[in-house]
């Protein structure tokens, strides 16, 4: 081409609300999160603020843009968060259609925070309804339950269900917010009859610790929650938190938990039964 | 359909641990076989002359001279059957060989033999794929056969029609001749399709000939313009079918001399009489196909489904078995014979000239054995002989027979899929997997009956037609889309290609000055191509007409639906279905193009600044080969729409919409033109090495791929550009079946598809059950997406590249090129390369795992 | 096969084979080829071996081969024909300057240049010449085939020659 101008200019970002929230990532083919082969739809914006939190991209619901060093003194620009119209998610999930029947997948709305955005999910929802595609949603519990009643209940089919600290203390200490919301959500859920998966990740001194893991066991019994793994800890979140210019608010370990810790834990937790 | 003696599953898992040592006479012949193709202990693949010594013979004898053509054939093929060496190279259990050599090429100097004319003294030494020819043999060609058919091969007598008819053909026959245009199979083989052997096995040799010649009596005794061409075919039936008696009888004979008793047994009921045993039905399938490989070149010539041709003769047997202990020997022996029979299947290849190495170096004899599926009426078809099937392919892990397995979503059960899955992660490659619902629609689609289209197998490659019944000549044309490209590019002409009085190649074309709008461009580009299809399909008529003028095929007639009840040799017409096909190279290379040209077209839209014509810059950019326009060529491979990525950047769907338009444009060229034979084409996307040997000769493209680099493969897109897994199988299985309108489903790719798919080894992936389904779902979803057909090759980066470099460490090492498998070693480099830079999928994360990102980590 | 008398002659064609390379690395022209043809011409009347390839048996080898470059400054006719000597008719080759309207088939190289770098090659790549528009034939393929053979024989045959010299 004659000239070096660029033919192409970069898109403006809109202000995201709770019907059009941004997405920071769209992963087809997940087998990580739910059954199945599965379309995992990222939201960006969460109401908690995690210690270890490995995805620190996702706590802010605004556009963000992750900085890295180019060739000589250049700078590598790497925009976080896209709008996406509910019927441009919608037509990217049904694209995967036969992948779910074929594997018993479906689409799985994760963060940040989903239920932040139960008017763009419930849009979703009714443009993928007649297809019969599988809905989990990944959250962390702290959500307006009646909301969740009035737009989503009947949508959702499972819930990959974060249990972080048992002690209310500890839980804001550690994630901002208490945990109170978060149990009695929990509760509601399993009593309306959804499907529940329980995770629990394990974080070094903060969820990993004896006492927390034999207090969930407990909370899981009483409740009848049959489902329940736990996730080794991946510390993915520091180099994050350096691309967006910022410190993390606390220095995690640099190394993932190793699998004989990993089972250790899987141990003691199911000694807890 | 159901499982017999492997009805327990404890049987059908006890024969998935069997392992080849257990099977001492299978493991002595793969060594055998090792020995050859590794060219140790003085063995290695060698030139057969004896049926080009003995045809030429015959041909030239003065008393054979006055007959009719499809007489003089049936003669000459006659005489070489009955006075072919007989050897016994080896103790497999079936008697009959392609060749006199253990691994032989057979020359036919009525099509290309005389292309290794020029490398008679060096063929034997050469560095790529030696093949030993003495050097009395080499005389007895150069003296004695090849003058005899330097005027009578398809080709010149092709020409000379065209130049004494001052045929328009001559253009097409220059354009040919051009080499990256297209080419006409035509010229090569008329083979590439799939015998009917049922009746041989049912009847026997001898009622197949009383019927015969009740049929001559018949036809000489009515009066009717074409009694007399009648009666001379079924004439030259009998004589053919009496030239396999005699193959049988010396056999026989010599067997009986060695005291091989059991071989001398079955070879006195069959082919003459109705088989009444497996072993007897294997080995008389075997004669008839060596038979029709002394007709007809061994290309493509395919057997079929022999899980079901064979069934009711292995029933035979089961039935007689009444202990636990009989069973189990027969599912021995039967598990035996299919090894026997599958390096049997593997005793020859063809002949090729260095010259045409760059082309189609690295290809066997590709015939396809189709196993699995449904049956006539809908039925689960998978029986015992499927999973035997299966499992001697695992054992054996040999490049022949190229062996296909057809899966119905609904009807074949999960462990079916389970064994497809397993054999494809044991052999690292086979077999390709074909979706019946999609294949069978396809076929309805060509107006093919609906239980004759349930009844389909591949041929060659990936054609899938009906057994038996369809006179496919699926490798009629191999068209260069690029080419289309490049003419549109350059106002219908090819530089620097010229051809005297043609200038331009195309009359029509549409100047790039003129064009405004993308849609103005696909005009552009549609006439090119049409040019180029009427070429094609010209030229392909005319050789057509030559086979039935000169190369009648009376022994492949016998083994076919059609023939016996018209009276009409197969390429005559006598055939039940008579199609052709068409397949194409740089298909996602030239989608990736319009995709490019469009995305341009609308930046300069957009921009008010810009007052050039997109459609010319871009001609300039690919004319300097990107020399000068750098920054746009990675602003095309960064930013422009790529066939295989429906989403994320928001393009897909225009890749999708081009690709669509493409795939429906040739549909509807096809479609209406009517071959030789009295049937249609069927486009077709598989390209065997061509796209390799193409690509490395052609010019830039506006994809951005610049010049000399290899083309894609088949329908698959190009390489390392298409990241998302289920994105590129969503793409293809959205082409196969065409439904983006409401209520209008089409079946545009009836004659086949290759989509080349390279997944990362998991090395315990046997005993990961994660790793197996995966796999297997994947294959599932895509061919829920509407995909007709996948075929894998399970390595990396890494070790492909290692096998280049250090050839003698893989011996062994099967890939998938556009179609058939291959040996890596035996490919050529430009192929090589394809493989080694053709997308790497990590199945766990679903995604491409580019080359550049190994490349700096193993630094 | 060889007998003494066959190892002198070869001595002498490779002594012109060795003069033909001299020629073609100072000029282009028609006589470079007509040198090469030559070669061929003296080797089909003096080995008898290499003589069959134009009679043996009943079959004799008639054709007519037409070398040019579209640039004109090559025409050479190569035709195989019978010539009477007394009443023995025998097969010989005869080469002369300029195109017979009639052909077998036509050898069309884009330039001299082209001409001797695809006879120069080690190992020509035709289709990397047919594909530059470098080379073109029109007419019987089967003929340039067999002309390949002959070529190559010969080559075989001086190098002999050269090694005995
Ligand atoms: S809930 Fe999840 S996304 Fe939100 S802060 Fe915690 S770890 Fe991060």
């Amino acid at each position: 081409m004659p000239s070096t101008r660029h033919p192409y200019q970069p898109r403006r970002v809109p202000e995201p609300d709770a019907q059009h929230p941004l997405v920071f990532d769209l992963v087809h083919g997940s087998t990580e999160d739910g059954p199945g082969l599965r379309t995992v739809v990222f939201l960006k914006g969460c109401p908690l603020r995690c210690a270890w939190c490995h995805n620190p991209e996702s706590q802010r619901p605004e556009a963000q843009v992750f900085v890295t060093p180019g060739p000589g003194s250049m700078q590598i620009f790497e925009p976080i968060g896209e709008a996406m119209s509910s019927e441009r998610v919608a037509a990217e999930i049904a694209r995967d259609l036969p992948f779910y029947q074929a594997s018993g997948g479906g689409v799985t709305f994760s963060g940040g925070e989903p239920m932040m955005y139960m008017p763009f999910m419930h849009a979703i929802g009714e443009q993928i309804r007649a297809q019969g595609i599988h809905v989990a949603v990944d959250t962390s519990g702290y959500f307006d339950y009646a909301e969740y009643v009035q737009l989503l209940q009947g949508t959702v089919d499972l819930f990959l269900y974060d249990l972080k600290i048992m002690d209310d203390d500890r839980h804001r200490a550690a994630t901002g917010v208490g945990n109170a919301r978060i149990l009695e959500n929990l509760v509601q859920l399993k009593q309306s009859g959804v499907d529940i998966q329980v995770r629990v990740p394990l974080i070094p001194e903060y969820t990993a610790t004896e006492e927390n893991l034999s207090a969930i066991a407990s909370f899981v019994r009483e409740n009848d929650l049959s489902k329940v793994s736990l996730l080794p800890y991946n510390p993915s979140g520091n180099d994050k938190w350096l691309k967006m210019g910022a410190h993390p608010p606390v220095l995690m370990p640099a190394r993932p938990m190793d699998l004989s810790e990993y089972e250790r834990w899987g141990a003691f937790f199911n000694s807890c039964f | 359909m159901s499982r017999m003696l492997l009805a327990p599953d404890a049987a059908l898992e006890a024969l998935s641990k069997r392992s080849l040592e257990e099977s001492p006479r299978l493991h002595r012949l793969k060594t055998g076989y090792l020995d050859i193709i590794e060219r140790r202990n003085g063995k290695g693949v060698e030139v057969c002359v004896e049926r080009a010594l003995l045809i030429t013979k015959s041909m030239r004898a003065p008393e054979n001279a006055r007959d009719p053509m499809v007489i003089r054939r049936a003669k000459a093929i006659n005489d070489y059957l009955s006075n072919r060496e007989i050897h016994f190279h080896d103790d497999n259990l079936l008697a009959g060989a392609t060749t006199s050599k253990e691994m032989g090429a057979p020359v036919y100097p009525e099509f290309l033999g005389m292309s290794i004319w020029p490398e008679l003294d060096q063929i034997s030494t050469r560095t790529s794929n030696p093949q030993k020819l003495s050097a009395e043999d080499a005389m007895a060609l150069n003296l004695e056969v090849f003058p005899y058919w330097m005027d009578k091969t398809v080709l010149e007598r092709t020409r000379t029609r065209l130049t004494q008819e001052s045929s328009d053909t001559l253009l097409a026959l220059d354009l040919m001749e051009r080499v990256s245009f297209f080419i006409n199979g035509g010229g090569a083989v008329i083979s590439h399709t799939v015998p009917y052997f049922q009746d041989v096995l049912k009847h026997g040799l001898l009622k197949m000939i009383d019927e015969a010649t009740r049929m001559e009596h018949a036809a000489s005794g009515a009066v009717s313009p074409d009694a007399a061409a009648k009666a001379h075919f079924y004439r030259a039936m009998q004589i053919s079918m009496h030239g396999i008696l005699a193959y049988a009888n010396n056999l026989r004979d010599k067997a009986d001399r060695l005291g091989l008793e059991t071989m001398r047994d079955v070879l006195t009921q069959v082919p003459a009489h109705p088989a009444t045993s497996f072993h007897q039905a294997v080995n008389a399938l075997w004669l008839c196909h060596v038979a029709i490989l002394a007709e007809n070149v061994n290309m493509a010539m395919s057997p079929g489904r022999l899980d079901q041709i064979l069934y009711p003769y292995y029933c035979m047997d089961a039935e007689k078995c009444t202990t636990h202990e009989s069973k189990q020997q027969l599912i021995d022996r039967a598990l035996e014979l299919i090894g026997c029979l599958w390096f049997k299947i593997a005793d020859n290849t063809n002949l090729v000239p260095e010259s045409a190495e760059k082309m189609f170096g690295g290809a066997g004899s590709v015939p396809a054995v189709t196993v699995g599926g449904i049956d006539r009426q809908e039925e689960d078809a998978v029986n015992d002989l499927t999973y035997l099937m299966l499992k001697a392919t695992q054992m054996l892990s040999i490049r022949d027979p190229n062996v296909n397995a057809r899966l119905h979503l609904d009807k074949n059960p999960p462990e079916y899929q389970e064994w497809i899955a397993q054999t494809i992660l044991k052999t690292r490659a086979i077999p390709a997997v074909y979706n019946d619902e999609v294949v069978i629609a396809s076929l309805v689609g060509q107006k093919i009956k609906l239980e004759d289209a349930r009844d389909y197998a591949i041929v060659g490659c990936v054609e899938p037609t009906t057994s038996g019944q369809s006179f496919a000549e699926t490798s009629a044309i191999l068209l260069n889309l690029t080419a289309a490209m490049d003419m549109t590019l350059n106002e219908g002409n090819r530089p620097p290609l010229e051809l005297e009085g043609h200038n331009p190649i195309n009359p029509h074309f549409i100047s790039l000055e003129g064009i405004d709008t993308f849609e103005e461009f696909l005009a552009a580009f549609r006439l090119q191509l049409e040019f180029l299809v009427d070429q094609s399909v010209s030229l392909a008529n005319a050789l057509g007409e030559s086979h039935r003028d000169w190369l009648p095929s009376p022994l492949l007639s016998c083994f076919f639906c059609g023939p016996m009840t018209h009276g009409k040799d197969l390429t005559d017409g006598g055939a039940t279905y008579n199609s052709s096909g068409a397949t194409h190279v740089g298909f996602a290379d030239v989608c990736d193009s319009l995709n490019a040209i469009e995305w341009l077209a609308t930046r300069y839209d957009e921009d008010e600044d810009r007052d050039e014509n997109p459609f010319e810059v871009m001609r300039d950019a690919v004319a300097h080969d990107f020399e000068g326009y750098e920054e746009l060529r990675q602003l095309i491979l960064a930013q422009a729409p790529k066939f295989g990525s429906l989403s994320s950047n928001g393009h897909g769907n225009i890749a999708q919409r081009n690709a669509q338009w493409l795939i429906t444009l040739l549909f509807d060229l096809y479609q209406h033109k009517d071959n030789a034979r009295g049937g249609v084409y069927r486009p077709a996307f598989w390209t065997m090495t061509n796209h390799a040997g193409l690509g490395q000769v052609g010019r830039a493209l506006p994809s951005g791929r610049k010049a000399k680099q290899v083309f894609s493969s088949g329908i698959t897109p190009v390489s390392q550009s298409a990241k998302d897994l289920l994105a590129a199988y969503n793409a293809v299985g959205g082409l196969c079946r065409l439904d983006h309108e409401v209520g209008s489903v089409k079946y545009p790719i009836p004659g086949g598809i290759a989509l080349n798919m390279k997944y990362t080894p998991f090395f315990h992936s046997l005993d990961n059950p994660h790793y197996v389904k995966g796999f297997r779902d994947l294959i599932t979803g895509y061919f829920g997406a509407g995909g007709m057909q996948v075929q894998f090759t399970v390595q990396d980066y890494g070790t492909l590249l290692e096998a280049k470099e250090h050839p003698e460490r893989f011996p062994d090492l099967i890939v998938r090129v556009s179609g058939y498998s291959a040996y890596f070693k035996d490919l050529n480099e430009a192929m090589q390369n394809e493989l080694i830079t053709r997308s790497q999928y990590d199945l766990f994360a679903r995604k491409a795992v580019l080359l550049n990102q190994t490349k700096g980590e193993s630094s | 096969m060889t007998g003494p008398t066959t190892a002198v002659r070869k001595v002498r064609l490779g002594w012109s084979v060795r003069r033909l390379i001299a020629q073609i690395e100072n000029e282009l022209s028609d006589d470079f080829l007509i040198l090469l043809l030559d070669a061929m011409r003296l080797a089909l009347a003096i080995d008898p071996a290499y003589h069959r390839n134009i009679e043996y048996g009943g079959d004799v080898f008639n054709a007519t081969y037409v070398f040019k470059s579209k640039d004109g400054g090559v025409k050479v006719t190569a035709r195989f024909e019978p010539v009477r000597i007394l009443l023995f008719k025998r097969q010989r080759l005869r080469v002369r300057k300029g195109a017979a309207k009639t052909f077998d088939v036509e050898i069309t190289f884009l330039n001299a240049k082209a001409l001797w770098e695809f006879l120069l090659a080690e190992d020509p790549d035709v289709f990397a010449f047919i594909l530059d528009n470098k080379l073109q034939t029109q007419g019987n393929l089967n003929y340039v085939m067999k002309f390949g053979y002959m070529a190559n024989r010969l080559k075989h045959l001086t190098k002999l020659g050269t090694a005995t010299a």
